[in-house]
Order: structure tokens, then C-alpha cells, then sequence
């Protein structure tokens, strides 16, 4: 079961939630010998769900996407596939092609379409994925895997390396394993290539007009994509209703509220997880892992 | 020799030059040879999520231009295409007309632009 944890903007709760429903989860599980959980951070401009779950590096691998490369020898200088290319990855100039490698989005286009294939694609190195086992904070806790993506400097497309570490996850892990993606923020084509495929999307907010705002555009783009999805609110207690009001007057379900609390930010900027010293924070996040059973069945 | 600048809006020698030189708003082409200014738009362009830099380089090989005119900067890779294109860049023009930019011009009174902003 593929669950993603996005949200309208960042600094919402997300990378929160994300570890600490994970690591709650492998702990709750810790006598099924079957049982398992994978977080991964998706976010990968900024993948931070490594700072609260560490755990024994598995695997190191580079990720690599295509990319056209020009061969002189055979262009012939006639322009198509600056025209054919929708992302101003490729500029002519009087005698030579340039093509912006960190612009391309390996779509092939220009490659197949040149008529002298001067365009063949190559690999070309785009970020690193890593994976770790017994993650989590318990001791011998081995119920837990995180793996993480991150996008080298430079590259502009977070897309195909989004695909592939989903990819890598569901070659690795079996479809009733549940796995938690913590999602980049906004709702742009790298959260969408994260939620396409979900089971289940928790939209995080925070309960003010500012997070209502963020929040009703990130519910079109799970309605249009057809997910399941409902709300969990993080720093309830902050701000006003409006949250509430909207998901009431929109019949969408609130899974959870985590409450407002001064140690939850302290913790969290030691790169602590809360669930575990927080009592408050881990009842929601019992009532969230009910809802997701619920959906599971 | 035809020279480029990149402007907000289009009304001839008064235009006034744009600050921006990708997400401009269209491009007037001087051409020192025949006596023409040439207008092209670059509105498409200025919505464009990545590469819109590239893209304005283009209209100034294109424009087969030697010298492009800005009102203030000049990103890395519109940099890197017209430095590769061999075409002069002017970025401190400001907030002026073209008229004025290309007195300016003339006179000396810009210097080269011989790294990107960035
Ligand atoms: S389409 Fe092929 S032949 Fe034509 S300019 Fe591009 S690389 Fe050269
Ligand atoms: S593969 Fe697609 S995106 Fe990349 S340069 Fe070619 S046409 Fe542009």
C-alpha cells in the first residue's frame, strides 16, 4: 500500500508526519513477523526525513537519466531540433548545437527526431539514491526501511529521479507492504509523479488562512488525479476553524490533529522524533494508523 | 551590424528597455545596414518555466545580431549562448528608450559584459 504525504507548501508538518507515523508504525508491528514499513523521502530538492530516522546504510547507487548528446560528424546544421524541443534545452548557433543537459527532460524527442541522428542519448549522472535498514529509533528495530533520494546541484527536472526511486521501491518491496512517501512540496509535476500512483494521500495543513489556501489547491490536484485522500491538521490549535469549516462544507474526512506544542518544536530542531516523548502526538497518530487500516482493508 | 534590445513594450525608438533580458518583454532588432527596427515578441517566452534565457539568446543568433542591449542583468544561460555566439552583451542601459540606449551606445558609454550575473 503506496501512502503519500504532501502538502499545499512546505514547513507544513510534513517530514513530521512522515517519520514519525513510520517509525510509529514499525513499532506497533515489532511482533508481526511479517510485518515491515518503508518511508521514503521523495523530496528530493531537499530530502530531509534522514535528520529524525537514521538507521545502517543497505545501498549506495547513482541514478541516471538520458540525455541527448551532439554529434558533430553528422549534423547537418538544419535546426529541427531546437524547434522540436519544448523545454529550451537545446539553442543552435552557426556552427554548433548547444544542448543544456540540466534543462532536458529526457524526452526523447529531439534524438529520434533528428534526420541525421546526430542526437544519440546517454546516460548522464542526476542524484544518488540511498538505502537504509533498521531505521527507526528502537533498538534491533528491523520492521523499518528508509530510503532517500537526492537531486545533484544543478539539475532542474526532480521528476525522473522521483520515477525511478519509485520504481526501485516497488521492485524491493511486495504491494501489501505499506509505504510511506513523504512528497515535495506544492503542486507542481514532481508532487503530482509522487500522488499519480498512491493509495492514499494525506494532505498536511496548518489550520490558517494561509494554510486553507495551500490546501484547497493541493485537494484539486488529488481530485483530479482521483486519489483517496483526507487531512491531517498539524499545530492544531493555532490560527482559526476555517480548516474545518472547509472540510466539513467539502464532506473531506480530518484523520488526525497534532496538537500545537512548544516541545514538539524544540524537539524537532534537535532532529527528534515525538511521537515516542510526546503522548499527545502519538494518540493522533494512532487514530491516523486506524484511518489507514480502514482504507487498507 | 544589427543590434538587439530587449524592451517592456513596443512603440518603436520610444520603447523603454527592459531590465530583464529571457523574460523580456519582446525584442526590437536594429539593423545599422538597411535602417530597420524589427519588433518580435518574446511574450510566449516570458511565462516559460526554464530556458526562456536560451530561447531570447536564440532570437539574437537568429537575428544574426552582434550586440545585445539590456537594462540590467543577464542570466548564466543566455550568457553562455550568446558569449559562444560570439555576440557582444550591454547590460546597463537602465530604464531608458532605445533611442536613448542607442545613442548611448554609440558614445561609448557602456561597457562589455564579460561574465554572467550568476
Ligand atoms: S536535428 Fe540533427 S541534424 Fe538537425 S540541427 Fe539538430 S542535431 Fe543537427
Ligand atoms: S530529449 Fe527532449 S527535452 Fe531533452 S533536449 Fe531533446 S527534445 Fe529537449
Amino acid at each position: 500500500m503506496k501512502i503519500a504525504i504532501a502538502s499545499g507548501k512546505g514547513g507544513t508538518g510534513k517530514t513530521t508526519l512522515s517519520t514519525n507515523l513510520a517509525a510509529y508504525i514499525s513499532e506497533t508491528i515489532s511482533n508481526d513477523s511479517n510485518g515491515q514499513v518503508v518511508l521514503v523521502d521523495l523530496d528530493v530538492e531537499e530530502p530531509n526525513s534522514g535528520l529524525f530516522i537514521k538507521g545502517d546504510i543497505l545501498k549506495d547507487e547513482y541514478k541516471y537519466r538520458a540525455t541527448p548528446v551532439w554529434d558533430s560528424n553528422k549534423c547537418t546544421l538544419c535546426g529541427e531540433c531546437k524547434t522540436i524541443c519544448n523545454f529550451n534545452a537545446i539553442a543552435q548557433l552557426p556552427n554548433t548545437i548547444l544542448i543544456f543537459s540540466e534543462l532536458c527532460h529526457s524526452c526523447f524527442a529531439c534524438s529520434e527526431l533528428c534526420p541525421e541522428q546526430a542526437l544519440p542519448m546517454v546516460d548522464k549522472r542526476m542524484g544518488v539514491l540511498k538505502h537504509y535498514q533498521q531505521a527507526g529509533n528502537l533498538p534491533n528495530n528491523d520492521k523499518l526501511t528508509f530510503i532517500e533520494s537526492r537531486l545533484d546541484i544543478g539539475e532542474i527536472s526532480a521528476v525522473p529521479l522521483i520515477k525511478q526511486t519509485i520504481e526501485y521501491v516497488e521492485d524491493n518491496f511486495s504491494d501489501e507492504i505499506i509505504k510511506i512517501f513523504d512528497s515535495p512540496p506544492g503542486t507542481s509535476c514532481p508532487v503530482i509523479e509522487t500522488i499519480k500512483d498512491a493509495d492514499f494521500v494525506i494532505l498536511v495543513t496548518e489550520p490558517t488562512p494561509f494554510g486553507l489556501h495551500d490546501l484547497k489547491l493541493a485537494v484539486e490536484t488529488v481530485k483530479e488525479l482521483g486519489r483517496e485522500f483526507a487531512i491531517v491538521i498539524n499545530r492544531y490549535g493555532i490560527g482559526d476553524n476555517g480548516v474545518e469549516q472547509y472540510c466539513l462544507e467539502n464532506n473531506i474526512q480530518i484523520i488526525g490533529k497534532i496538537p500545537n506544542m512548544r516541545q514538539a518544536a524544540s524537539l524537532y530542531s534537535q532532529g527528534e522524533l515525538l511521537y515516542d516523548k510526546i503522548p499527545a502526538i502519538k494518540e493522533q497518530l494512532v487514530l491516523i494508523y486506524q484511518a489507514i487500516n480502514r482504507i487498507n482493508r | 551590424m544589427n543590434i538587439i534590445f530587449a524592451v517592456q513594450n513596443n512603440d518603436g525608438w520610444d520603447s523603454i528597455i527592459s531590465l530583464k533580458y529571457g523574460r523580456a518583454k519582446g525584442f526590437f532588432c536594429y539593423s545599422q545596414e538597411t535602417d530597420e527596427l524589427t519588433y518580435y515578441s518574446n511574450e510566449e517566452n516570458q511565462n516559460a518555466g526554464h530556458g526562456a534565457g536560451i530561447n531570447a539568446a536564440q532570437i539574437a543568433i537568429n537575428q544574426k545580431a552582434s550586440v545585445v542591449i539590456t537594462g540590467g542583468s543577464m542570466g548564466p544561460k543566455a550568457f553562455e549562448v550568446l558569449n559562444k555566439a560570439n555576440i557582444k552583451m550591454f547590460t546597463q542601459a537602465g530604464e531608458v528608450s532605445v533611442l536613448v540606449a542607442y545613442s548611448n551606445f554609440k558614445d561609448n558609454k557602456y561597457n562589455q559584459v564579460l561574465a554572467s550575473d550568476k
